[in-house]
Protein backbone atom coordinates (compact mmCIF):
# COMPACT_ATOMS: atom_id res chain seq x y z
CA UNK A 1 0.00 0.00 0.00
CA UNK A 2 1.23 3.48 -0.79
CA UNK A 3 0.98 6.74 1.08
CA UNK A 4 -1.09 9.48 -0.54
CA UNK A 5 0.30 13.00 -0.75
CA UNK A 6 -0.33 16.13 -2.81
CA UNK A 7 1.78 14.90 -5.79
CA UNK A 8 0.33 11.41 -5.87
CA UNK A 9 1.07 8.20 -3.97
CA UNK A 10 4.46 7.13 -2.59
CA UNK A 11 5.42 3.44 -2.50
CA UNK A 12 8.42 1.61 -1.10
CA UNK A 13 11.03 0.99 -0.16
CA UNK A 14 12.02 -1.59 -2.78
CA UNK A 15 14.60 -4.27 -2.06
CA UNK A 16 17.24 -1.75 -3.09
CA UNK A 17 15.84 0.82 -0.61
CA UNK A 18 14.31 3.05 -3.26
CA UNK A 19 11.02 4.93 -2.89
CA UNK A 20 8.66 5.49 -5.80
CA UNK A 21 6.20 8.34 -6.43
CA UNK A 22 3.20 7.49 -8.59
CA UNK A 23 2.59 11.05 -9.80
CA UNK A 24 -0.90 12.41 -10.42
CA UNK A 25 0.27 14.15 -13.60
CA UNK A 26 0.86 10.74 -15.26
CA UNK A 27 -2.47 9.27 -14.18
CA UNK A 28 -5.43 9.10 -16.63
CA UNK A 29 -7.31 11.82 -14.70
CA UNK A 30 -4.52 14.36 -15.30
CA UNK A 31 -5.41 17.22 -17.64
CA UNK A 32 -1.83 17.78 -18.81
CA UNK A 33 -1.82 16.72 -22.49
CA UNK A 34 1.97 16.79 -22.72
CA UNK A 35 2.29 14.00 -20.15
CA UNK A 36 1.90 10.35 -21.11
CA UNK A 37 -0.58 8.49 -18.90
CA UNK A 38 -0.50 5.06 -17.30
CA UNK A 39 -3.48 2.82 -18.12
CA UNK A 40 -2.72 0.42 -15.26
CA UNK A 41 -3.50 1.15 -11.60
CA UNK A 42 -1.00 2.74 -9.22
CA UNK A 43 -0.12 -0.59 -7.61
CA UNK A 44 0.62 -2.01 -11.06
CA UNK A 45 2.72 1.05 -11.88
CA UNK A 46 4.80 0.46 -8.75
CA UNK A 47 5.08 -3.27 -9.57
CA UNK A 48 6.62 -2.35 -12.95
CA UNK A 49 9.16 -0.13 -11.18
CA UNK A 50 9.88 -2.67 -8.44
CA UNK A 51 10.45 -5.43 -10.98
CA UNK A 52 12.77 -3.26 -13.12
CA UNK A 53 14.64 -2.11 -10.02
CA UNK A 54 15.18 -5.62 -8.66
CA UNK A 55 16.31 -6.78 -12.12
CA UNK A 56 18.87 -3.91 -12.12
CA UNK A 57 17.55 -2.75 -15.48
CA UNK A 58 19.44 0.55 -15.30
CA UNK A 59 20.81 1.77 -18.62
CA UNK A 60 24.18 3.39 -19.31
CA UNK A 61 22.50 6.79 -18.88
CA UNK A 62 21.23 5.90 -15.40
CA UNK A 63 17.52 5.54 -16.24
CA UNK A 64 15.57 2.45 -15.18
CA UNK A 65 13.37 0.75 -17.80
CA UNK A 66 10.27 -1.33 -17.15
CA UNK A 67 7.82 -3.47 -19.10
CA UNK A 68 4.99 -5.89 -18.42
CA UNK A 69 6.33 -9.09 -19.97
CA UNK A 70 9.31 -10.44 -21.90
CA UNK A 71 7.54 -10.20 -25.25
CA UNK A 72 6.62 -6.55 -24.70
CA UNK A 73 2.96 -7.15 -25.47
CA UNK A 74 1.38 -5.74 -22.30
CA UNK A 75 0.08 -2.21 -22.79
CA UNK A 76 1.03 0.09 -19.91
CA UNK A 77 -0.01 3.49 -21.24
CA UNK A 78 -3.08 5.19 -22.67
CA UNK A 79 -1.25 5.71 -25.98
CA UNK A 80 -0.59 1.95 -26.27
CA UNK A 81 2.89 2.28 -24.75
CA UNK A 82 4.46 -0.99 -23.61
CA UNK A 83 7.64 0.51 -22.20
CA UNK A 84 8.12 2.62 -19.06
CA UNK A 85 10.97 5.00 -18.32
CA UNK A 86 12.02 5.88 -14.77
CA UNK A 87 14.41 8.80 -15.28
CA UNK A 88 17.62 9.00 -13.28
CA UNK A 89 17.19 10.93 -10.03
CA UNK A 90 19.43 13.90 -9.25
CA UNK A 91 20.31 12.78 -5.72
CA UNK A 92 20.64 9.09 -4.80
CA UNK A 93 18.13 9.46 -1.98
CA UNK A 94 15.45 11.18 -4.09
CA UNK A 95 12.21 9.33 -4.77
CA UNK A 96 11.91 7.86 -8.26
CA UNK A 97 9.02 8.40 -10.63
CA UNK A 98 8.17 7.14 -14.09
CA UNK A 99 5.85 7.18 -17.08
CA UNK A 100 5.00 5.17 -20.19
CA UNK A 101 7.09 6.02 -23.29
CA UNK A 102 6.86 5.33 -27.01
CA UNK A 103 10.19 5.45 -28.90
CA UNK A 104 8.11 5.50 -32.10
CA UNK A 105 6.51 8.80 -31.08
CA UNK A 106 9.67 10.18 -29.50
CA UNK A 107 12.89 8.43 -30.58
CA UNK A 108 14.86 10.13 -27.80
CA UNK A 109 12.79 8.01 -25.38
CA UNK A 110 14.34 4.78 -26.68
CA UNK A 111 16.65 2.80 -24.39
CA UNK A 112 20.29 2.69 -25.60
CA UNK A 113 20.81 -0.18 -28.06
CA UNK A 114 23.69 -1.59 -25.98
CA UNK A 115 21.26 -2.06 -23.08
CA UNK A 116 18.58 -3.62 -25.28
CA UNK A 117 21.14 -6.15 -26.52
CA UNK A 118 22.23 -6.86 -22.95
CA UNK A 119 18.62 -7.43 -21.79
CA UNK A 120 18.20 -9.86 -24.68
CA UNK A 121 21.43 -11.67 -23.79
CA UNK A 122 20.30 -11.88 -20.13
CA UNK A 123 16.95 -13.35 -21.15
CA UNK A 124 15.07 -10.35 -19.72
CA UNK A 125 13.33 -9.79 -23.04
CA UNK A 126 12.49 -11.93 -26.04
CA UNK A 127 13.95 -11.38 -29.49
CA UNK A 128 10.67 -10.03 -30.85
CA UNK A 129 10.65 -7.29 -28.19
CA UNK A 130 14.34 -6.44 -28.74
CA UNK A 131 13.85 -6.07 -32.47
CA UNK A 132 10.74 -3.95 -32.09
CA UNK A 133 12.56 -1.65 -29.67
CA UNK A 134 15.58 -1.32 -31.97
CA UNK A 135 13.27 -0.59 -34.92
CA UNK A 136 11.35 2.14 -33.01
CA UNK A 137 8.14 0.21 -33.66
CA UNK A 138 6.69 0.55 -30.17
CA UNK B 1 -10.31 -14.04 -48.84
CA UNK B 2 -8.84 -17.15 -47.27
CA UNK B 3 -5.27 -17.82 -46.24
CA UNK B 4 -3.72 -21.20 -47.00
CA UNK B 5 -0.48 -21.73 -45.15
CA UNK B 6 2.20 -24.25 -44.31
CA UNK B 7 4.76 -24.16 -41.53
CA UNK B 8 8.43 -24.83 -42.20
CA UNK B 9 9.76 -25.56 -38.73
CA UNK B 10 13.18 -24.14 -37.92
CA UNK B 11 15.05 -21.35 -36.21
CA UNK B 12 14.98 -18.21 -38.35
CA UNK B 13 15.18 -14.45 -37.81
CA UNK B 14 13.70 -13.34 -41.11
CA UNK B 15 12.93 -14.58 -44.62
CA UNK B 16 12.43 -13.22 -48.13
CA UNK B 17 11.05 -14.69 -51.38
CA UNK B 18 13.14 -14.12 -54.47
CA UNK B 19 13.67 -15.94 -57.78
CA UNK B 20 11.91 -19.16 -56.77
CA UNK B 21 13.65 -19.29 -53.41
CA UNK B 22 12.99 -18.64 -49.76
CA UNK B 23 16.07 -16.86 -48.43
CA UNK B 24 15.91 -17.34 -44.66
CA UNK B 25 18.28 -15.56 -42.32
CA UNK B 26 19.49 -17.32 -39.18
CA UNK B 27 22.40 -16.60 -36.87
CA UNK B 28 25.18 -15.44 -39.20
CA UNK B 29 23.85 -17.55 -42.05
CA UNK B 30 21.50 -17.62 -45.01
CA UNK B 31 19.47 -20.75 -45.70
CA UNK B 32 18.15 -21.24 -49.22
CA UNK B 33 15.00 -23.24 -49.96
CA UNK B 34 13.64 -23.82 -53.46
CA UNK B 35 9.93 -23.00 -53.72
CA UNK B 36 9.58 -25.37 -56.69
CA UNK B 37 11.08 -28.20 -54.68
CA UNK B 38 8.90 -27.40 -51.67
CA UNK B 39 5.77 -27.48 -53.82
CA UNK B 40 6.87 -30.69 -55.57
CA UNK B 41 7.77 -32.47 -52.32
CA UNK B 42 4.52 -31.52 -50.61
CA UNK B 43 2.59 -32.80 -53.62
CA UNK B 44 4.67 -36.00 -53.49
CA UNK B 45 4.04 -36.50 -49.77
CA UNK B 46 0.35 -35.55 -49.99
CA UNK B 47 -0.83 -36.11 -53.58
CA UNK B 48 -4.36 -35.04 -52.64
CA UNK B 49 -3.10 -31.47 -52.26
CA UNK B 50 -2.27 -31.24 -55.99
CA UNK B 51 -2.24 -28.58 -57.53
CA UNK B 52 -2.55 -26.21 -54.56
CA UNK B 53 1.13 -26.14 -53.43
CA UNK B 54 2.33 -25.27 -56.94
CA UNK B 55 -0.48 -22.83 -57.57
CA UNK B 56 -0.32 -20.95 -54.31
CA UNK B 57 3.34 -21.06 -53.32
CA UNK B 58 5.39 -21.51 -56.48
CA UNK B 59 3.24 -19.70 -59.05
CA UNK B 60 1.01 -17.42 -57.03
CA UNK B 61 0.69 -15.25 -60.17
CA UNK B 62 -1.33 -18.00 -61.87
CA UNK B 63 -4.35 -16.99 -59.78
CA UNK B 64 -4.60 -13.32 -60.79
CA UNK B 65 -3.97 -10.90 -63.66
CA UNK B 66 -3.39 -12.09 -67.25
CA UNK B 67 -1.55 -15.21 -66.07
CA UNK B 68 -4.58 -16.12 -63.94
CA UNK B 69 -7.12 -16.24 -66.77
CA UNK B 70 -6.97 -20.06 -67.26
CA UNK B 71 -7.34 -20.63 -63.51
CA UNK B 72 -10.29 -18.26 -63.23
CA UNK B 73 -12.00 -19.87 -66.21
CA UNK B 74 -11.46 -23.36 -64.83
CA UNK B 75 -12.83 -22.69 -61.37
CA UNK B 76 -16.11 -21.44 -62.83
CA UNK B 77 -16.85 -25.13 -63.15
CA UNK B 78 -18.26 -26.07 -59.69
CA UNK B 79 -16.69 -29.55 -59.77
CA UNK B 80 -13.22 -28.14 -60.42
CA UNK B 81 -13.77 -25.47 -57.77
CA UNK B 82 -14.84 -28.19 -55.34
CA UNK B 83 -11.69 -30.19 -56.08
CA UNK B 84 -9.54 -27.10 -55.47
CA UNK B 85 -11.23 -26.47 -52.13
CA UNK B 86 -10.78 -30.10 -51.07
CA UNK B 87 -7.07 -29.91 -51.97
CA UNK B 88 -6.69 -26.63 -50.11
CA UNK B 89 -8.38 -28.08 -47.02
CA UNK B 90 -5.99 -31.02 -47.14
CA UNK B 91 -2.98 -28.67 -47.23
CA UNK B 92 -4.25 -26.31 -44.52
CA UNK B 93 -1.78 -25.73 -41.69
CA UNK B 94 0.51 -28.63 -42.68
CA UNK B 95 3.83 -28.66 -40.87
CA UNK B 96 7.20 -29.73 -42.24
CA UNK B 97 10.75 -29.69 -40.94
CA UNK B 98 12.39 -26.94 -42.99
CA UNK B 99 15.67 -28.85 -43.17
CA UNK B 100 14.15 -31.43 -45.55
CA UNK B 101 13.77 -28.69 -48.17
CA UNK B 102 17.17 -27.07 -47.54
CA UNK B 103 19.08 -26.35 -50.72
CA UNK B 104 22.12 -24.60 -49.29
CA UNK B 105 23.35 -22.79 -46.18
CA UNK B 106 25.73 -19.88 -46.62
CA UNK B 107 27.84 -18.67 -43.71
CA UNK B 108 27.93 -14.88 -43.68
CA UNK B 109 30.77 -14.26 -41.25
CA UNK B 110 29.22 -10.97 -40.16
CA UNK B 111 29.19 -9.55 -36.66
CA UNK B 112 26.69 -10.48 -33.98
CA UNK B 113 24.19 -7.94 -35.17
CA UNK B 114 20.50 -8.18 -34.45
CA UNK B 115 18.86 -8.30 -37.86
CA UNK B 116 16.39 -5.42 -38.21
CA UNK B 117 15.43 -5.59 -41.88
CA UNK B 118 16.35 -7.23 -45.16
CA UNK B 119 15.69 -6.76 -48.84
CA UNK B 120 16.73 -8.44 -52.08
CA UNK B 121 16.87 -6.49 -55.31
CA UNK B 122 18.60 -7.02 -58.64
CA UNK B 123 20.35 -10.09 -57.27
CA UNK B 124 21.79 -8.25 -54.26
CA UNK B 125 20.93 -9.11 -50.66
CA UNK B 126 20.72 -6.17 -48.24
CA UNK B 127 20.81 -6.83 -44.48
CA UNK B 128 20.06 -4.03 -42.02
CA UNK B 129 21.40 -4.61 -38.52
CA UNK B 130 22.05 -2.67 -35.35
CA UNK B 131 25.61 -1.93 -36.48
CA UNK B 132 24.68 -0.87 -39.99
CA UNK B 133 23.88 -2.00 -43.52
CA UNK B 134 25.53 -5.01 -45.15
CA UNK B 135 25.12 -6.34 -48.67
CA UNK B 136 26.31 -9.20 -50.81
CA UNK B 137 25.94 -9.99 -54.50
CA UNK B 138 24.87 -13.57 -54.92
CA UNK B 139 25.46 -15.75 -57.95
CA UNK B 140 21.96 -17.17 -57.97
CA UNK B 141 22.62 -20.17 -60.22
CA UNK B 142 25.40 -21.51 -58.00
CA UNK B 143 24.22 -19.85 -54.78
CA UNK B 144 27.72 -18.50 -54.22
CA UNK B 145 29.00 -15.10 -53.25
CA UNK B 146 32.36 -13.40 -52.90
CA UNK B 147 32.07 -11.32 -49.75
CA UNK B 148 29.72 -9.44 -47.46
CA UNK B 149 30.30 -5.68 -47.61
CA UNK B 150 29.68 -3.36 -44.68
CA UNK B 151 28.00 -0.45 -46.47
CA UNK B 152 26.94 1.91 -43.70
CA UNK B 153 27.76 1.95 -40.01
CA UNK B 154 24.60 3.35 -38.38
CA UNK B 155 21.82 1.14 -37.02
CA UNK B 156 19.63 0.41 -40.04
CA UNK B 157 15.98 -0.30 -39.26
CA UNK B 158 14.48 -0.29 -42.77
CA UNK B 159 15.89 -0.96 -46.24
CA UNK B 160 13.86 0.09 -49.27
CA UNK B 161 15.20 -0.53 -52.78
CA UNK B 162 13.76 0.39 -56.17
CA UNK B 163 14.78 2.16 -59.40
CA UNK B 164 18.43 1.38 -58.67
CA UNK B 165 18.35 3.39 -55.44
CA UNK B 166 18.65 2.24 -51.83
CA UNK B 167 16.99 4.18 -49.02
CA UNK B 168 17.90 3.25 -45.47
CA UNK B 169 16.02 4.47 -42.40
CA UNK B 170 18.16 4.87 -39.32
CA UNK B 171 15.63 6.27 -36.80
CA UNK B 172 16.93 9.49 -35.26
CA UNK B 173 20.09 9.15 -37.39
CA UNK B 174 17.97 9.93 -40.43
CA UNK B 175 17.15 8.78 -43.96
CA UNK B 176 20.10 8.05 -46.25
CA UNK B 177 20.01 7.27 -49.96
CA UNK B 178 22.41 5.74 -52.43
CA UNK B 179 21.41 6.51 -56.00
CA UNK B 180 22.62 4.32 -58.87
CA UNK B 181 23.66 1.67 -56.35
CA UNK B 182 24.52 -0.74 -59.17
CA UNK B 183 26.78 1.73 -61.01
CA UNK B 184 24.95 1.44 -64.28
CA UNK B 185 26.93 3.09 -67.07
CA UNK B 186 24.01 5.35 -67.85
CA UNK B 187 23.80 6.65 -64.30
CA UNK B 188 25.33 9.73 -62.70
CA UNK B 189 29.06 9.21 -62.24
CA UNK B 190 30.55 9.35 -58.75
CA UNK B 191 33.96 9.37 -57.22
CA UNK B 192 33.77 7.13 -54.18
CA UNK B 193 36.51 6.62 -51.61
CA UNK B 194 34.47 4.72 -49.03
CA UNK B 195 31.35 2.60 -49.52
CA UNK B 196 29.48 4.70 -46.96
CA UNK B 197 30.15 7.80 -49.12
CA UNK B 198 27.63 6.43 -51.61
CA UNK B 199 24.92 7.40 -49.13
CA UNK B 200 23.66 10.93 -48.77
CA UNK B 201 21.44 12.06 -45.89
CA UNK B 202 17.95 13.18 -46.98
CA UNK B 203 16.17 13.65 -43.66
CA UNK B 204 17.16 13.85 -40.00
CA UNK B 205 14.52 11.36 -38.91
CA UNK B 206 13.23 8.22 -40.58
CA UNK B 207 11.42 5.17 -39.25
CA UNK B 208 10.58 3.76 -42.65
CA UNK B 209 10.56 4.71 -46.33
CA UNK B 210 8.47 3.48 -49.22
CA UNK B 211 7.78 4.42 -52.84
CA UNK B 212 4.95 6.23 -54.55
CA UNK B 213 5.63 5.90 -58.28
CA UNK B 214 9.26 7.10 -58.43
CA UNK B 215 8.81 9.46 -55.45
CA UNK B 216 10.25 8.54 -52.08
CA UNK B 217 7.92 8.55 -49.07
CA UNK B 218 9.64 9.11 -45.74
CA UNK B 219 7.94 8.21 -42.49
CA UNK B 220 9.64 10.43 -39.91
CA UNK B 221 6.66 9.42 -37.81
CA UNK B 222 3.58 7.39 -38.69
CA UNK B 223 1.16 10.30 -38.69
CA UNK B 224 2.58 12.67 -41.29
CA UNK B 225 4.37 10.99 -44.22
CA UNK B 226 6.59 13.18 -46.38
CA UNK B 227 6.97 13.00 -50.16
CA UNK B 228 10.37 13.62 -51.75
CA UNK B 229 10.19 14.61 -55.39
CA UNK B 230 12.67 12.74 -57.59
CA UNK B 231 14.17 12.75 -61.07
CA UNK B 232 14.78 9.63 -63.12
CA UNK B 233 16.23 8.54 -66.42
CA UNK B 234 15.29 5.57 -68.62
CA UNK B 235 17.31 2.36 -68.52
CA UNK B 236 16.84 -0.79 -70.61
CA UNK B 237 14.46 -3.38 -69.12
CA UNK B 238 16.40 -6.12 -67.39
CA UNK B 239 19.19 -3.96 -66.03
CA UNK B 240 17.19 -3.25 -62.84
CA UNK B 241 14.79 -6.16 -62.45
CA UNK B 242 11.79 -5.29 -64.67
CA UNK B 243 12.07 -1.54 -64.04
CA UNK B 244 12.89 0.88 -66.82
CA UNK B 245 13.79 3.93 -64.71
CA UNK B 246 16.91 4.79 -62.78
CA UNK B 247 16.61 7.36 -60.01
CA UNK B 248 19.04 10.22 -60.58
CA UNK B 249 18.03 12.78 -57.97
CA UNK B 250 16.00 13.35 -54.82
CA UNK B 251 14.72 16.80 -53.83
CA UNK B 252 16.16 18.42 -50.72
CA UNK B 253 12.84 19.47 -49.20
CA UNK B 254 9.93 17.08 -48.82
CA UNK B 255 6.22 17.88 -48.98
CA UNK B 256 3.84 16.81 -46.23
CA UNK B 257 1.38 14.43 -47.85
CA UNK B 258 -1.57 15.91 -45.95
CA UNK B 259 -0.55 19.42 -47.07
CA UNK B 260 -0.73 18.63 -50.79
CA UNK B 261 -3.44 20.38 -52.81
CA UNK B 262 -6.73 18.54 -53.07
CA UNK B 263 -8.13 17.21 -56.33
CA UNK B 264 -11.39 18.78 -55.32
CA UNK B 265 -11.64 21.70 -52.91
CA UNK B 266 -14.77 20.11 -51.47
CA UNK B 267 -12.88 16.87 -50.83
CA UNK B 268 -13.03 15.76 -47.23
CA UNK B 269 -10.05 16.69 -45.10
CA UNK B 270 -7.67 14.37 -43.29
CA UNK B 271 -9.77 12.52 -40.68
CA UNK B 272 -9.77 14.83 -37.71
CA UNK B 273 -9.42 12.12 -35.06
CA UNK B 274 -5.87 11.47 -33.99
CA UNK B 275 -4.03 9.44 -36.64
CA UNK B 276 -2.41 6.43 -34.98
CA UNK B 277 -0.73 4.97 -38.05
CA UNK B 278 -0.33 5.70 -41.76
CA UNK B 279 0.96 3.50 -44.54
CA UNK B 280 0.96 3.49 -48.31
CA UNK B 281 0.90 0.98 -51.11
CA UNK B 282 2.11 2.94 -54.12
CA UNK B 283 -0.23 5.89 -54.63
CA UNK B 284 -2.78 4.59 -52.12
CA UNK B 285 -2.51 5.93 -48.57
CA UNK B 286 -4.27 4.47 -45.54
CA UNK B 287 -4.68 5.98 -42.09
CA UNK B 288 -5.76 4.21 -38.94
CA UNK B 289 -7.09 6.43 -36.17
CA UNK B 290 -7.32 5.79 -32.46
CA UNK B 291 -11.00 4.95 -32.78
CA UNK B 292 -10.03 2.01 -35.04
CA UNK B 293 -11.34 3.44 -38.31
CA UNK B 294 -9.26 2.86 -41.44
CA UNK B 295 -9.48 5.47 -44.21
CA UNK B 296 -8.16 5.30 -47.75
CA UNK B 297 -7.11 8.07 -50.11
CA UNK B 298 -4.85 8.24 -53.14
CA UNK B 299 -2.53 10.68 -54.86
CA UNK B 300 -3.39 11.81 -58.37
CA UNK B 301 -0.44 12.68 -60.60
CA UNK B 302 -1.30 15.35 -63.18
CA UNK B 303 -0.02 14.77 -66.72
CA UNK B 304 1.75 18.12 -66.61
CA UNK B 305 4.32 16.66 -64.22
CA UNK B 306 3.26 18.97 -61.39
CA UNK B 307 3.10 17.88 -57.81
CA UNK B 308 0.50 15.18 -57.09
CA UNK B 309 -2.81 16.07 -55.49
CA UNK B 310 -4.61 14.41 -52.65
CA UNK B 311 -7.94 12.74 -53.38
CA UNK B 312 -11.01 12.00 -51.27
CA UNK B 313 -10.82 10.08 -48.02
CA UNK B 314 -13.16 7.17 -47.67
CA UNK B 315 -13.67 4.97 -44.64
CA UNK B 316 -13.07 1.31 -45.43
CA UNK B 317 -13.11 -0.34 -41.99
CA UNK B 318 -14.58 0.55 -38.62
CA UNK B 319 -13.86 -0.81 -35.17
CA UNK B 320 -10.40 -2.25 -35.68
CA UNK B 321 -8.75 -2.96 -32.33
CA UNK B 322 -5.04 -3.40 -31.73
CA UNK B 323 -1.88 -1.33 -31.63
CA UNK B 324 -0.43 -1.42 -35.15
CA UNK B 325 3.27 -2.25 -35.35
CA UNK B 326 3.59 -2.49 -39.10
CA UNK B 327 1.40 -2.70 -42.18
CA UNK B 328 2.55 -4.22 -45.46
CA UNK B 329 0.79 -4.17 -48.83
CA UNK B 330 -0.34 -7.26 -50.74
CA UNK B 331 -1.99 -7.45 -54.16
CA UNK B 332 -5.33 -8.18 -52.55
CA UNK B 333 -5.04 -5.87 -49.55
CA UNK B 334 -2.59 -5.57 -46.69
CA UNK B 335 -1.15 -7.50 -43.77
CA UNK B 336 -1.43 -5.68 -40.44
CA UNK B 337 0.90 -6.65 -37.60
CA UNK B 338 -0.19 -5.61 -34.12
CA UNK B 339 1.51 -6.16 -30.77
CA UNK B 340 0.37 -9.76 -30.51
CA UNK B 341 -1.57 -10.63 -33.65
CA UNK B 342 -1.49 -10.47 -37.44
CA UNK B 343 -4.51 -9.54 -39.57
CA UNK B 344 -5.38 -9.60 -43.24
CA UNK B 345 -7.13 -6.49 -44.57
CA UNK B 346 -8.98 -6.93 -47.85
CA UNK B 347 -11.58 -4.93 -49.73
CA UNK B 348 -13.99 -7.85 -49.84
CA UNK B 349 -13.77 -9.20 -46.29
CA UNK B 350 -12.52 -6.34 -44.14
CA UNK B 351 -10.27 -7.50 -41.31
CA UNK B 352 -9.54 -11.14 -40.59
CA UNK B 353 -7.16 -12.55 -37.99
CA UNK B 354 -4.44 -14.78 -39.43
CA UNK B 355 -2.06 -15.34 -36.50
CA UNK B 356 -2.45 -14.85 -32.76
CA UNK B 357 1.10 -14.44 -31.38
CA UNK B 358 3.86 -11.85 -31.82
CA UNK B 359 5.95 -12.37 -34.97
CA UNK B 360 9.69 -11.90 -35.43
CA UNK B 361 9.09 -10.79 -38.97
CA UNK B 362 6.18 -10.15 -41.32
CA UNK B 363 6.96 -9.75 -44.99
CA UNK B 364 5.04 -9.21 -48.24
CA UNK B 365 6.35 -8.99 -51.82
CA UNK B 366 4.25 -6.51 -53.80
CA UNK B 367 7.17 -5.67 -56.12
CA UNK B 368 7.62 -9.28 -57.20
CA UNK B 369 5.96 -10.82 -60.23
CA UNK B 370 5.07 -14.19 -58.76
CA UNK B 371 4.54 -13.57 -55.04
CA UNK B 372 2.22 -10.56 -54.87
CA UNK B 373 -0.33 -12.44 -52.76
CA UNK B 374 2.11 -14.39 -50.59
CA UNK B 375 3.28 -13.35 -47.18
CA UNK B 376 5.76 -14.79 -44.73
CA UNK B 377 5.48 -14.82 -40.95
CA UNK B 378 8.61 -15.75 -39.03
CA UNK B 379 7.77 -16.92 -35.53
CA UNK B 380 9.36 -18.95 -32.75
CA UNK B 381 7.95 -22.05 -34.43
CA UNK B 382 9.53 -21.38 -37.80
CA UNK B 383 8.51 -19.87 -41.08
CA UNK B 384 4.85 -19.67 -42.10
CA UNK B 385 4.39 -19.47 -45.84
CA UNK B 386 0.96 -17.93 -46.46
CA UNK B 387 -0.95 -17.58 -49.69
CA UNK B 388 -4.14 -15.57 -50.10
CA UNK B 389 -6.92 -17.32 -51.97
CA UNK B 390 -10.01 -15.63 -53.35
CA UNK B 391 -12.69 -17.80 -51.72
CA UNK B 392 -15.54 -16.01 -53.51
CA UNK B 393 -14.07 -16.97 -56.87
CA UNK B 394 -14.07 -20.65 -55.93
CA UNK B 395 -17.43 -20.57 -54.23
CA UNK B 396 -19.51 -17.68 -55.61
CA UNK B 397 -22.81 -18.97 -54.24
CA UNK B 398 -21.54 -19.85 -50.78
CA UNK B 399 -22.56 -23.49 -51.07
CA UNK B 400 -19.22 -25.04 -50.22
CA UNK B 401 -17.59 -22.55 -47.90
CA UNK B 402 -19.45 -20.68 -45.21
CA UNK B 403 -19.17 -17.49 -47.24
CA UNK B 404 -21.84 -15.53 -45.40
CA UNK B 405 -19.79 -15.42 -42.24
CA UNK B 406 -16.70 -14.33 -44.14
CA UNK B 407 -18.50 -11.28 -45.48
CA UNK B 408 -19.01 -9.74 -42.05
CA UNK B 409 -16.70 -6.71 -42.32
CA UNK B 410 -15.14 -7.14 -38.91
CA UNK B 411 -14.82 -10.74 -37.98
CA UNK B 412 -12.23 -11.10 -35.30
CA UNK B 413 -13.63 -14.36 -33.92
CA UNK B 414 -13.24 -16.25 -37.15
CA UNK B 415 -9.76 -16.60 -38.58
CA UNK B 416 -8.89 -16.25 -42.22
CA UNK B 417 -7.04 -19.53 -41.84
CA UNK B 418 -10.24 -21.41 -40.86
CA UNK B 419 -11.39 -23.28 -43.89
Amino acid sequence: MGTANEKGVTFGPTKTERFYDSLNCHRPTSKKPEKTKWCIDRQGEYAIFENADSASRTCIKGHIWGFGNQAGTIVLGGGNEVLAKFPKVVNPNDNWHGYPVSPRSKPSDAPPKEDIKQWLANGDIEQVFARRLLRFEL
Amino acid sequence: MKVIRVLLKGNFDDAFLYRDRIVAVGTNSLSMFSLSQIAAKIEEIEPKTIPIPTLLFQRNDWTFGKEGMPYRSMVRNPEIANAFIAAARRLKNMEFEAVQFLEKTIRLGTTNDILLDMNIYNGRIYLGGDSGLYDCDLEWEKLAFEKVRHRFDTSCINVSVKYGAVNISCGDEGLHSSLNDFNLDQGPSRSIEKLSDMFQQRSSLSLRSTWCKTNVINYADFSNPQLFDTSAMPVPAGSLEAETSLLTGISETPWGIWNLDRTDKRASAVPSDYIDYTFNSGIHFYTINQAGSIFETSLKYPKSGDRPKLGHFSKIVDGFKGHVIKTLPLRSGAVIETLDKVFLLSATDGIQEVYDSPCLSVRTFPQSRRYKDLFILVTKEGLWLNSVLDADLLDPHGKIIDVEQLKIPINLKRRATDF
